[in-house]
């Protein structure tokens, strides 16, 4: 948290949200081009900016280390130990969380019938965990860091729970998406207490992204 | 040479050494010095307790459980206030003049790993049982700012709200169980995004979300009030938020920030509800606020009102320096 009071400081995520994100607080009047210009560097205390990956924005904004931060529902759903505010729903980075599979067979209802449970593949261990539990079928999860969709195709997994925005990376792959567990896209999230101690400059800036929110959507 | 392993405390634990005892201990003795000027006495109670009264406090199921040389479990106490409705309804029965009562003892929490949380956390607080609010959160909250002030900390304020404004607030809106539910589980995560989802498009809703999405300061409350609409004006007057507002002394009401979405989710909370927050540090310091049911489920309902101050935080912040 910066110590001059209502000054913000925002983790931005690196990843697929970034450019969206740049272009959110750009218009909001930040001046980001020495983000783009600075590639490596991290850290930006001249405009109250430090980008971290996406997964690791919750922890930042917990810790109160940023006051302000953009991430995914996703990582928002699966690291729900994290006590921080969910203040607005940003709409850019619009995908889904689902369970897919190779597209010639219903494995998952096959294992099920052969060994009464299904082995999971997934980078969201708990929330793939939680939907099967929910579904009352027994699965083991396997959690991998990335390129989930190899799993059934080598055989280490039935199926696998992913985020998918274009399902483009599924079809070249053979997978089909079978099951949908929720909607997923960028949220501006907030430290608790600096949510309460820099209430007035949060409300401030919630009221121009929900403007900026009406702005878009008039667009499209 | 000696190969012998060497062994530090586990995660979450760890040694205080001299220099920080010192000055932990400095904090500790200006603490005890305003309680004991209020006329809170300072009590002790087993760090060990039965797993169902620990269960009642804030760690629930998470407590930590020992066995016993019988092979029976026992509970680490996750907080004192708990323990102290357990004493007080054993061995005060009917209260007829207030109770004051203070501590400085550790309390054991479970924690997420690699969060850098501690497990084991020394806990400054005071309990007034008897005095019905707004006197008792009053005198409380009076304590709490004199102990702010003894230390030199000028800096921190006070997350303030009635928990029963949340219940009637919603008690407006024509909702069925289901969504109450996640109305919720909503307001205990602070998860503003799905609380709009929710409520907006339902009769009512708006107005609803609008006001538990609002922090005010003490003096902005009769504006506010001005501006609601009859319904949660008058389950406004229901609760008691509005009365203990003006009944605080000008110092202590100045540092008030009223958030009307804080719960303080530690399952005891019944009314009024506070938490302390400074500048540069990501967690509440500590909090309060009537839990009258407690002493309820011990045997005798009375109503009981305290705070709890994490005394490692202040010691931070009184090493910060952050503090005029």
């Amino acid at each position: 948290m910066n110590a001059e009071k209502d000054k913000l400081v925002i983790a931005v995520p690196r990843g697929s949200l970034f450019e969206g994100s740049l272009k959110l607080l750009a218009d909001l009047g930040i001046a980001t081009d020495i983000v783009r210009e600075q590639d490596r560097r991290l850290y930006f205390p001249e405009i109250g900016v430090l980008t971290v990956r996406p997964t690791d924005v919750p922890t930042y904004i917990e810790a109160g280390a940023a006051d302000l931060g953009i991430t995914g529902k996703d990582v928002l759903a699966e690291h729900s130990e994290h006590h921080v505010c969910e203040l607005a729903d940003l709409g850019f980075g619009p995908c889904k969380m689902v369970v897919a599979l190779k597209a010639d067979h219903d494995y998952l209802a096959q294992a099920l019938e052969d060994f009464g449970v299904v082995r999971i593949a997934t980078k969201y261990p708990r929330l793939a965990a939680a939907h099967f539990h929910r579904s009352g079928r027994q699965a083991e999860i396997i959690e991998v860091k990335g390129s989930v969709e190899l799993a059934p195709l080598a055989g280490l997994a039935d199926a696998i729970v992913d985020l998918v925005a274009t399902g483009t990376t599924l079809r070249e792959n053979g997978l089909v998406e079978r099951e949908h567990l929720f909607d997923s896209s960028a949220r501006l999230i907030a430290n608790p207490v600096s949510y309460r101690l820099k209430a007035k400059a949060i409300d401030g800036m919630l009221q121009q992204v929900h403007k900026w929110l009406e702005k878009k959507v008039n667009e499209s | 040479m000696s190969s012998a392993q060497l062994h530090t405390a586990r995660s979450g634990l760890r040694d205080v050494l001299p220099s920080e005892f010192r000055e932990v201990h400095a904090i500790s003795e200006t603490l005890r010095g305003v309680f004991a000027n209020h006329s809170y006495q300072e009590l002790r109670t087993p760090a060990l307790e039965e797993p169902d009264i620990v269960e009642r406090g804030p760690a629930g199921g998470l407590a930590y459980r020992v066995v016993d040389e019988h092979g029976h479990a026992l509970a680490l106490r996750a907080d004192m206030t708990v323990p102290i409705a357990r004493l007080v309804t054993a061995r005060y029965g009917e209260v007829e003049e207030p109770l004051r009562f203070s501590y400085i003892a550790p309390v054991y929490k479970a924690i997420h790993p690699q969060k850098a949380q501690a497990r084991e956390v020394l806990q400054a607080g005071i309990e007034l049982i008897g005095v019905e609010a707004p006197r008792g959160i009053v005198e409380v909250l009076t304590v709490l700012d004199e102990a702010f002030s003894a230390l030199g900390c000028h800096k921190h304020r006070i997350g303030f709200n009635d928990a029963g404004f949340v219940a009637n607030m919603l008690g407006t809106l024509d909702i069925d169980r289901k969504r109450k539910a996640r109305v919720a589980a909503a307001l205990a995560t602070t998860d503003f995004v799905s609380l709009k989802d929710d409520l907006y498009g339902i009769e009512g809703g708006r107005m609803v979300v609008d006001l538990l999405c609002t922090r005010v300061s003490a003096n902005q409350l009769d504006s506010l009030k001005t501006s609601l609409p009859e319904n949660l004006l008058t389950a406004f007057q229901h609760n008691s938020l509005g009365d203990i507002v003006e009944a605080l002394p000008q110092t202590v009401q100045e540092r008030i920030m009223i958030d009307f979405s804080l719960t303080r989710n530690l399952g005891y909370y019944s009314g009024p509800v506070f938490e302390i927050y400074a500048p540069n540090i990501g967690t509440a310091l500590g909090g309060g606020g009537h839990y009258d049911d407690l002493l309820g489920y011990f045997g005798h309902s009375m109503p009981a009102v305290g705070f709890a101050l994490d005394v490692d935080l202040l010691h931070k912040i009184v090493k910060s320096g952050d503090t005029k």
